[in-house]
């Protein structure tokens, strides 16, 4: 009775960027490198895998002269995320 | 980093881990509940005293006290952005700035129609604003000394009504240690143990 896992969030970066967003408006991509603790190529490589799927939208700007990425989690995402951590439960339930 | 064979257990370590690091980035440290409170609070004392020595002047503590405290609140907020470089935002920030909106908003109504009808007319809304603003914080911010100081300014408003000018000072000064000054330090101290 396992129900899959969307592999696009069930990968270590990608899933940690999807935790991250999921509770705040809108976060900067320092911020998200800080928290995540990935390489900063890494990071935009996973971020443009979540923006493709239309989990989360990117926008991107400056300021001060240096360039400013900021991230946001769509509604499809976040039902995505939902969807993902009820899936998650299903492998969790304590067997008998 | 890249690691696609995660184990249901280590998924759910992970949001748990992300959530609880988004949650340490709110920490606040009371600055402007404690500034604002003991600085209304001292206006408010000092307001009645020189009411008691029958000062002329007693009303300009107010004049001067209150302009300094927009400036100096003014630049320790670009400082404090600058320094903290605050590079998310969340529902709580966002219901924080409208709720403090309008709380300044309904202050400077009620403050400045007091110039008109009297200023003992307006006092008792004047704690009844102040009682909105720490409430609804105190809700957002799951804090119980915020939400009981919010009470304890709309009991002290409806006082308030019934007393003089005078006493009314001393009603706003003992709201604001509850409701602002208390809570600040609170505030202030569970920053201190996080950091």
């Amino acid at each position: 009775m396992f129900k899959d896992l969307d592999p696009i969030l069930h990968s270590q970066l990608r899933l940690g960027i999807m935790s991250l967003l999921v509770s705040v408006e809108e976060a900067e991509f320092t911020f998200i490198k800080e928290k995540t603790e990935a390489t900063a190529g890494n990071l935009s490589v996973q971020i443009d895998k979540l923006k493709q799927a239309g989990y989360i939208d990117v926008n991107k700007s400056f300021r001060n002269n240096y360039p400013l990425t900021v991230c946001k989690i769509t509604k499809k995402g976040i039902a995505a995320f939902e969807q993902y951590v009820e899936h998650l439960k299903t492998y969790l339930t304590p067997k008998k | 980093m890249e690691n696609d064979n995660l184990t249901p257990e280590q998924s759910l370590q992970l949001i748990n881990k992300m959530i609880s690091e988004v949650k340490n980035e709110l920490k606040d440290n009371g600055f402007f509940f404690l500034f604002w409170g003991w600085l209304v609070f001292i206006s408010a004392i000092t307001h009645y005293i020189m009411l008691k020595m029958q000062s002329e002047y007693a009303f300009y503590v107010w004049s001067i006290l209150m302009p300094l405290g927009g400036i100096i609140s003014f630049i320790y907020g670009i400082t404090r952005r600058k320094k903290e470089n605050k590079r998310v935002k969340t529902f709580v920030d966002r219901a924080m700035a409208y709720t403090w909106i309008a709380f300044g908003v309904s202050l400077f109504i009620v403050l400045s129609s007091g110039s008109m009808v009297g200023f003992e007319k307006v006092y008792p809304f004047v704690l009844l604003v102040y009682g909105i603003g720490t409430f609804i914080t105190g809700g957002i911010i799951k804090m119980r000394w915020l939400v009981f100081g919010g009470i304890a300014c709309w009991i002290l408003s409806i006082v308030a009504f019934y007393v003089t000018f005078d006493v009314q000072l001393l009603l706003l000064a003992a709201g604001i240690v509850v409701a602002y000054i208390v809570p600040g330090h609170v505030i202030n101290s569970n920053y201190r143990k996080n950091v």
